[in-house]
């Protein structure tokens, strides 16, 4: 089963592109180094780690399953492994114990890309999988315990917490220690808890209990929805994944990968446009009152909108293929948001639509030059 | 029409055979199966109401109430009262129900044994199939419904509902079902009359 | 000989679960425990052993243009009879295993071999093919269920192995579905990987 070296043979035309796969790789390591920098900075140096764990962790699974394979052991450094280990660990809550990122990397890398044939053939996103699978693991290590941003470093009592609002807003809040430690869309979940449970109030004839609930979830919700908030979360001062919050260092990486001509813009604008759209039309209490902006900067839509839903191997490569791409996977993340039980429906929506890639392709595959439309 | 008719008496042969099997059989199983059922329902009851009249032994006595709402109607399920007694005294000590909520995939049944003034002695679950690890950890009380012991139903309420008790680490709806399922029940018995520190046996035949 | 031949062939040769990849359900559904590995590997190999013997007994009188509905009656009697009989005497392991009872009925193990070994085999033959195919499946249910209740609660046999430290934080997908799935895959490949050095060897 020894590989044998073979010429590379294909149909003219060719283009010469000066792309290699390892060219792109390092382009997009470098776009994800600014995320990185704003994760070490709010969650302190264990970030570092575990980043750096994951990445370390892609490169050995890969070189171990190549080795057993008997492929090229080169293609270990081809840098897609760092960079589906880095993105595992952007998806993981900073406190996590080192050994989840190992295990959810070595996962990724060996079922989800190895066992399928290596980079360019695994169907879904091998990070998203990973994270796929800690999830049903470790539900609980993956969901909670979120950490205050900068309280590695300060003494003092955190005064914005996890949740994004900040603290004079909090004072505002009735009961506002029942959204302690939550992260921003947890928060905006809760809310939407809260007026179920008015309603329910409301048909039992207890309107009293209904109107304090009410008040409760408005008041949230105009803290969610105010300057404040905004700004904590562009810069990324809130609870949540390593390298999600960061919303401005995220779209730092974004500007370099587009003037690099790694990122092409269709399925990132598509899928955040359609997150901000339904974020209005369905994202808040009713109908046609939602807040897109909060919707589009809180949570992972941001990291998975530059870096997961623009994956190259697993998206499809039609013009028209990746804009149904970016709306299916953005109407799912805000579907999973409003109705699921979770709060972030980012990772799932991608997945999801990850599997049904060849059906897009298929459908939207351009006539051959000269092909007469049947039955046109 | 001779081979049809051989095929249909073949068919109906065997289908005859296997018919007289399973009645044979069901004959001799049905009992123990109702004597099984009986058993552990009874072993269940038990065990939940304990603490009633601890170191007695109980007696259970299905009550039927008259002006009684049923809460588990979504549920497809009705509340169906046990009053418990110390025999040969026939006066209650308290009562047991089983409260049904719909969890995150199965409807959860919980056994409770309330004291007459309805205060919450005891509570197990009989059946879930919430998801293993997560919701299903219901089962074990110290997660979740051990907390219940000594409360009445105003205040079985989870902590983000605006109650006092804090729901099971990743898995809000199936400590939320539970905990609404058993106050709905105590609110019903209670619109009923059945919890009374008094003397009068309200509402029962 | 032939008769132990066609004991052994169930167990690894044509193991039905690895090498014929039959009775899918049941398989990944009910390994979430060996003893619930064990318990469905018992009811099935029964069901099997009876089928067997039934058809192959009744092979030259049963006219081959209602054979499956023939079939079908009688796999349905026995695990209808195996439901009952396990609910009045092990209410605890039936309740464990819950629907799946009665789904042996629609396991393609039992009427494929009906159709493809009982119905042209003597009777000896046929018993010791279910015999054999029994073990197989309950063989390649338990190992199935010995990873998933390792890794997904720490427990072998309901004893705790692997310690207090897992248990509070177990590989929680293995004892759910996808988890089935995967493991699955891994062992398939496993199997696979033996027979192509097999086959390089010969």
């Amino acid at each position: 089963m020894a590989q044998t070296r073979r010429f590379e043979l294909a149909m003219s035309p060719h283009v010469g592109a000066n792309q290699t796969t390892r060219k792109i790789m390092f382009d997009v390591v470098i776009a994800l180094l600014p995320a990185l920098a704003a994760a070490t900075w709010f969650f302190g140096p264990r970030a570092l780690l575990i980043v750096f764990l994951s990445a370390a962790t892609a490169v050995v699974a890969e070189f171990l399953c190549l080795k057993f394979m008997k492929r090229p052991v080169s293609f270990a450094l081809d840098g897609s492994a760092i960079v589906t280990g880095m993105l595992l660990a952007y998806n993981l809550p900073s406190g996590v114990p080192i050994w989840l990122p190992v295990i959810g990397t070595a996962f990724a890398i060996v079922v989800g890309k190895q066992a399928f044939g290596g980079l360019g053939h695994n169907i879904v996103n091998p990070a998203l999988l990973g994270r796929a699978f800690l999830m049903a693991s470790f539900p609980i290590l993956m969901t909670a315990g979120w950490a205050a941003p900068e309280a590695w470093n300060s003494s003092e009592d955190i005064s914005w917490g996890t949740s994004g609002i900040a603290m004079e807003e909090m004072s505002t809040i009735p009961m506002a220690d029942a959204i302690s430690g939550a992260t921003p869309l947890n928060v905006l979940k809760q809310t939407f808890d809260l007026d179920a449970s008015a309603a329910n109030a409301r048909n039992e004839g207890n309107t009293t209990e209904a109107q304090s609930l009410e008040e409760r979830a408005d008041g949230i919700r105009s803290a969610l929805s105010c300057n404040s908030t905004y700004m904590n979360l562009l810069i990324g001062r809130s609870g949540g994944c390593l390298g999600e919050t960061s919303v401005i260092l995220l779209l730092v990486g974004a500007i370099y990968l587009v003037m690099r001509g790694v990122l092409e813009l269709r399925l990132p604008v598509s899928y955040l446009g359609t997150v901000a759209v339904l974020a209005w039309v369905f994202g808040g209490s009713g109908w046609f009152n939602g807040d897109p902006l909060f919707h589009v900067l809180a949570g992972g839509v941001i990291l998975g909108g530059i870096f997961m839903v623009s994956d190259m191997v697993t998206t499809p490569v039609t013009p028209k293929g990746r804009i149904i791409f970016g709306i299916g996977a953005g109407l799912l993340t805000m579907v999973i948001r409003r109705w699921g039980g979770y709060p972030e429906g980012c990772s799932y929506s991608i997945l999801l639509m990850n599997l049904v890639t060849p059906l897009i392709d298929k459908l939207t595959l351009p006539r051959v030059f000269g092909e007469v439309k049947k039955n046109g | 029409m001779a081979d049809m008719l051989k095929i249909g008496l073949v068919l109906m042969l065997v289908a005859l055979i296997a018919a007289v099997a399973l009645g044979f059989v069901n004959s001799r199983t049905a009992p123990m199966i109702a004597i099984q059922k009986e058993l552990a329902k009874q072993n269940a009851m038990t065990e939940v109401a304990a603490g009633l009249s601890p170191g007695d032994s109980l007696a259970f006595d299905s009550l039927s109430v008259t002006s009684l709402e049923n809460p588990y109607a979504s549920c497809d399920n009705t509340l169906n009262i046990v009053r418990v007694s110390v025999p040969p005294d026939t006066s209650r000590i308290g009562y047991v129900f089983i409260a049904f909520g719909k969890g995150y995939s199965s409807t959860v049944q919980t056994m409770v044994a309330v004291e007459i003034e309805g205060v919450i002695s005891n509570t197990m679950i009989l059946y879930q199939q919430e998801t293993p690890g997560l919701g299903a950890n219901i089962v074990n009380p110290a997660k979740l419904i051990s907390k219940f012991n000594g409360l009445i139903a105003s205040q079985c309420l989870l902590s983000k509902d605006g109650g006092g008790i804090d729901a099971m680490t990743g898995c809000t709806i199936t400590s939320r079902t539970v905990t609404n399922s058993i106050r709905t029940g105590l609110e019903a018995m209670s619109e009923a009359g059945l919890f009374d520190s008094g003397d009068t046996e309200g509402g029962m035949q | 000989m032939s008769l132990i031949k066609d004991f052994t062939k169930g167990i690894y040769r044509e193991n039905p679960v690895f090498r014929l990849v039959l009775g899918m359900c049941p398989f990944l559904a009910v390994t979430t425990s060996v003893e619930n590995a064990l318990g469905m590997g018992a009811a099935a190999t029964f069901v099997l052993i009876c089928s067997n013997f039934l058809v192959s007994l009744f092979r030259n009188i049963i006219p081959s243009k209602v054979r499956i509905p023939c079939y079908i009656v009688i796999i349905a009697t026995f695990v209808t009879l195996v439901d009952m009989v396990m609910n009045a005497y092990l209410p605890d392991l039936h309740r464990s295993l819950g629907i799946f009872i009665p789904l042996i009925v629609v396991n393609c193990i039992i009427l494929g071999r009906a159709e493809g070994f009982a119905n042209r085999h003597p009777v000896l033959n046929s018993i010791a093919d279910a015999v054999g195919m029994g073990i197989g499946f309950t063989l390649a249910m338990v190992i199935l269920a010995s990873f998933r209740e390792l890794l997904g609660n720490g427990t072998l046999l309901n004893i705790n192995v692997l310690g207090s430290a897992y248990q509070n934080q177990p590989l929680l997908i293995a004892i759910l579905a996808p988890g089935a799935f995967i493991l699955l895959s891994f062992i398939l490949g496993f199997f696979n990987i033996l027979e192509k050095r097999k086959g390089g060897r010969q």
